[in-house]
């Protein structure tokens, strides 16, 4: 609208933006499905991400800028969502069978993330750096020796040159946190996690996401402590 | 910001009409932060240099360094007077490549008053971390050189806006580098085009980019020619240059702008007057 002449026009007034697409958060989750989940487990992991769908999308702009994946893992892997914004993500309901495939799902996961990255970069879409979320009550049983060299020196890689931030839980007793924490990079080992908490650490995730794709050009960015989130 | 107009002794159609203004963004306000951008220019009178010489800076303070507003000021200021006395003894001889030396020793140059500065505090460099982009125009060559984000777009006879340098982020959308950083020098885009009778020249911050660059299912950015073609023609028209200042800021605190962006804004505009 121009209400004045010219030479007294606003500059306001006189230009257009461009509607660039919102950067993008991508964060995949890792989730077991195996035999071992079944029961509580897989219902308290199926209530999780329901939540963590309610809160990732409580605040619009994280709607928009965050991207989930799931991937489901047994003796086999299954992607159960291909990237869409969280306001997009519809989560389905998980049922638990099998065995455990752990590193085939952490290499199908990280090699996501590189062929979402080659898209955003393809569009001109800015983005933040990715989250990997596993979750399990095992350990990786079904799995070749090569699969899980092969996941362990990626995962390592992927957060030595900064690639990705992945974050791997082990779910009650059963877990073996150990082994798990022998394919994650030294400065990122696996937590244990009782199932009750599975609700926090979506809660934590979803928080995470928020600061992440809020986060601006030189701002030093520290995601919430894990442990404000586990108690129960 | 040296005044350009009363030390002229030089023809009017041959010099700038300027627009350049730093604000301080909402998010700033609410965190309780200064302005840490600046934008800086200088075109006359460098003595011995082309009267349509032109020298400006913009610099983004990083948003988690304390001292990033000095850090940003000092930056801006040495790389100008890096570049102010350089073509002072060399402005007739300037070509493409002796202009590219130029504009790497003027990163140089703000890298090291940047760093000096910390070390006479006692304070660490990281915490004046800032960006810069410096533009030069002179002997029909538009030289620039940038770290970080923001960008230089020019526009020469024939209307067409391109990008000189563009963002120069990290990998991540947080992310960017700083001339404050080792190997600025190495991290610099020095672009130098040649036979550029630049028409208008625009700097900014990150703060305005993602409004007036189109990345839009395109790898590399390109100019949002309407907002260029706009803003250009508003300064064509402000009888004088502290109109187009106060318009200038008024634009860059408009809540159209800030419904957009909360971060500092640096805008600086760059029109070849018309006789």
């Amino acid at each position: 609208m121009q209400d004045n002449t010219i030479g007294d026009s606003h500059l306001e007034d006189m230009v257009e933006f461009v509607d660039n697409p919102e950067p993008r958060c991508p964060c995949v989750l890792l989730l077991d499905v195996s035999g071992s989940m079944t029961g509580s487990r897989i219902q308290a992991l199926n209530d999780g991400i329901r939540a963590f769908k309610e809160e990732v999308t409580a605040d619009s702009l994280t709607a928009l800028r965050a991207e989930v994946a799931v991937v489901a893992f047994n003796h086999e892997v299954n992607v159960v969502q291909d990237f869409v914004t969280a306001d997009e993500f519809q989560p389905t309901t998980l049922s638990a069978s099998g065995g455990t495939c752990i590193a085939a799902a952490l290499n199908l996961g990280l090699e996501m993330i590189d062929e979402r990255k080659r898209a955003y970069r393809a569009n001109g879409i800015a983005y933040y750096r990715p989250i990997v979320m596993l979750l399990t009550d095992g350990e990786p049983e079904h799995d070749t020796e090569e699969a899980i060299q092969e996941a362990t020196q990626r995962v390592r890689e992927a957060e030595d040159g900064r690639h990705a931030a992945i974050f791997s839980f082990g779910i009650d007793e059963e877990a073996n946190i150990a082994r798990l924490s022998s394919m994650m990079a030294p400065q990122r080992p696996a937590k244990p996690l009782h199932q009750a908490q599975l609700s926090g650490i979506f809660q934590w995730l979803s928080n995470s996401l928020s600061q992440i794709s809020s986060s601006q050009v030189g701002d030093r960015l520290t995601l919430p402590s894990q442990d404000d989130y586990l108690d129960f | 910001m040296d005044s350009p107009a009363s030390d002229s002794p030089l023809t009017d159609e041959l010099r700038w009409k300027i627009a350049s203004a730093s604000v301080v963004g909402t998010g700033h306000i609410r965190s309780g932060l200064p302005c840490q951008d600046s934008a800086q220019f200088r075109y006359l009178p460098i003595p011995g240099a082309p009267p349509d010489t032109l020298v400006a800076a913009v610099a983004d303070g990083a948003g988690s360094a304390p001292y990033s507003d000095q850090g940003s000021r000092l930056a801006a200021s040495a790389s100008i007077n890096s570049i102010a006395s350089a073509l002072s003894d060399r402005a007739a001889a300037m070509d493409a490549y002796r202009l590219e030396e130029v504009l790497a020793e003027s990163i140089r140059a703000a890298h090291h008053a940047v760093n000096d500065l910390a070390q006479a505090n006692e304070h660490r460099t990281r915490e004046y971390h800032t960006t810069l982009l410096v533009a030069v125009h002179v002997n029909g060559l538009l030289g620039a050189a940038q770290i970080g984000d923001g960008a230089v777009v020019a526009a020469g006879d024939n209307d067409e806006y391109v990008l000189i340098t563009s963002p120069d982020r990290g990998e991540y959308a947080n992310e960017t580098i700083f001339v404050t950083e080792p190997r600025s020098v190495d991290n610099a885009q020095i672009a130098v085009a040649s036979d550029f009778r630049a028409q208008c020249v625009a700097m900014f911050s990150d703060g305005i980019q993602n409004l007036v660059l189109d990345y839009r299912d395109r790898a590399e950015p390109i100019p949002h020619a309407p907002f260029f073609r706009g803003v250009f023609t508003w300064l064509e028209q402000q009888p004088d240059e502290l109109s187009a200042y106060i318009g200038l800021r008024r634009f860059l605190k408009s809540p159209r702008v800030n419904a957009r962006t909360d971060d500092d804004l640096s805008l600086l505009l760059a029109r070849r007057a018309v006789a």
